[in-house]
């Protein structure tokens, strides 16, 4: 009865655990194809359209 | 340092499930009874994460342009100024009946004015009355009250002219003091042995405005509380969330959340949040039965070095209470870390590859810092609904005690039928007026409303910060941040 009591108590904790494991499987396995191609890598530089509006945050990536 | 990107990322949803993978506790706040339920709690999870997934497809088909910094305000009514001077004082008086009664009252913490005015009044009560009429600690504020009005005496004495300008605050800083201040008020709450004794609680408190007083003495009253008082900083953000708000004595109504929206995030902001919301989270998991046992068994390990039993239980928390906070900090950097690829920068520089481009100047993906920046106002009603979850019934029954322990501050012995100075030290607490189920229903309201607000501005954000076709796809990880918090949130106060 003690082993049951405690996996049952488990059980019940991972019903918790559930909703977040699904929504996390699911998101992760529809963005494979993106993290299959490789999405691009911090170490590249590139030219890109700056969001003017949000200032330029170069100065915070570190110096190569 | 740029090696160690894959891992967090890979270990931050690890990291939350850890926080599941422990065994139910309960609330240190719960004064809640058995609840009643027509359902098993558990099943309130899956509907909450089932509401979230509705609003977040629902927000990508539906809302497609940014509306909420755009959102105007309705004036409503102008305030006398010199209604700030009452106010303040009010807040001073406060102030000092707390240290007065700490010092010299019983040293018995349900019966001394200090412990519940500031683990109630301060901690609880003034943010949930922030939540609907505005930043009302701004006005309260005592430290802030004193440093305006010993500025005023010095300028009347020494002349404006020949009074030396404030120091510069340092910009980087942003509000990493307050966020660091924050985090030691949560240890004194959660960790410190004195924390029930009303006397090293008042000398804390006379500490804490010397500090205060030398910071805005500095560098300026208005900048200080901005950026270093930590009850300052956060409550300010939380007022964000009300429909009202309160600038140069003019009140105006505008949607609520709209605040935190327009208001600009600086560094440290982010780390307020995480601060709030670990916190809370430790202070649910440590204050129940298999976790305290567990806690107390560790404790009393530590202390067979030496240590004192009570001191060895203050390391246990501090350690668990920093490794909680470094979890949610881990959980949010993964969930923010989830956009980096959708940002235009990235997106346009995919384009180029692709035509074949290669004279491009050189420009990076946006970095995740100044990410989580830009979305920490999207962060506050998580924090919010956190605090509500956990300590509304602390302030629905403790609450009631301090028109008590205010007609008696010191908590002397009263005979029968006494009042007090304020004819309240008699009242009692009623447990009855709201039942534990009613508790738990608003608890998961408040969680609910605060992780599909949450939504909603990190959304609204990032139409703003990203590829309108990207925007919502871009906060796939931040769905599952909140699906987290939510589901956690839900466990923890499950197991009162």
């Amino acid at each position: 009865m003690f082993v049951v009591a405690h996996v049952g108590h488990w059980a019940v904790n991972l019903l918790y655990a559930l909703p977040m494991a699904i929504i996390g499987g699911v998101l992760w396995w529809t963005s494979r194809k993106e993290r299959l191609a490789g999405g691009p890598s911090e170490d590249e530089y590139w030219e890109g359209q700056d969001d003017a509006q949000w200032g330029d945050d170069s100065a915070e990536r570190p110096k190569r | 340092m740029r090696n160690i990107v894959p891992v967090l990322r890979r270990i931050a949803p690890l990291a939350a499930m850890l926080l599941l993978a422990v065994p139910a506790l309960a609330d240190a706040h719960g004064l809640v009874g058995r609840r009643d339920l027509p359902v098993p709690a558990w099943l309130f999870a899956w509907a909450a994460t089932a509401v979230l997934v509705v609003s977040f497809v629902g927000l990508g088909a539906l809302w497609r342009k940014p509306r909420l910094r755009r959102a105007e305000e309705q004036r409503l009514f102008a305030v006398p100024s010199w209604l700030e001077i009452p106010m303040g004082a009010l807040g001073v008086a406060l102030l000092g009946l707390l240290i007065v009664s700490g010092l010299f009252g019983v040293q018995i913490d349900t019966a001394n004015f200090a412990p519940t005015a500031i683990f109630v009044g301060l901690w609880v009560g003034v943010p949930f009355v922030s939540l609907f009429v505005g930043d009302l600690y701004r006005v309260l504020n005592p430290l802030r009250a004193l440093g305006r009005a010993f500025g005023w005496c010095v300028q009347r004495v020494v002349g404006a002219d020949r009074l030396p300008e404030p120091l510069e605050f340092p910009e980087r800083l942003g509000r990493w003091p307050a966020a660091l201040g924050l985090l030691a008020f949560a240890w004194v709450e959660l960790a410190f042995p004195g924390r029930s004794d009303p006397s090293q609680l008042a000398v804390i408190a006379v500490l804490f405005c010397l500090v205060q007083g030398v910071g805005m003495s500095l560098y300026g009253t208005e900048r200080w509380v901005d950026r270093a008082d930590p009850f300052g900083a956060w409550f300010s953000w939380i007022a964000t969330l009300a429909p009202l708000r309160w600038e140069d004595g003019v009140v105006y109504l505008r949607p609520p959340g709209v605040g935190t929206a327009k208001r600009t995030a600086i560094a440290g902001d982010a780390a307020l949040v995480v601060v709030a919301i670990g916190t809370t989270t430790w202070d649910g998991l440590s204050g129940g039965e298999i976790l305290g046992t567990t806690l107390a068994d560790l404790a009393n390990t530590v202390a067979e070095t030496g240590l004192s039993v009570s001191w060895s239980n203050a390391l246990v928390s501090t350690v668990g209470m920093l490794i909680v906070v470094g979890l949610v900090a881990l959980l949010i950097y993964g969930g923010v870390r989830g956009m980096v690829p959708h940002s235009a920068r990235v997106q346009a520089a995919k384009a180029a590859a692709e035509a074949g481009d290669d004279a491009a100047p050189k420009s990076g993906p946006p970095s995740v810092s100044s990410l989580i920046r830009d979305f920490a106002p999207a962060l506050v009603p998580i924090g919010v609904a956190y605090a509500v979850g956990h300590y509304i019934s602390l302030l629905a029954f403790q609450g009631q005690a301090i028109p008590q322990l205010l007609a008696n501050p010191l908590g002397h012995q009263l005979m029968p039928g006494e009042g007090g100075w304020l004819g309240t030290a008699d009242w009692t607490i009623n447990y009855g007026w709201l039942s534990s189920n009613a508790i738990w229903y608003l608890q998961v309201g408040a969680l609910l409303i605060g992780h599909v607000l949450s939504l909603v501005l990190s959304h609204d954000r990032a139409l703003e910060r990203f590829p309108k076709r990207r925007a919502a796809r871009s906060q796939r990880a931040m769905l599952v941040v909140a699906v987290i918090f939510t589901c956690t949130g839900l466990w923890l106060l499950s197991s009162v």
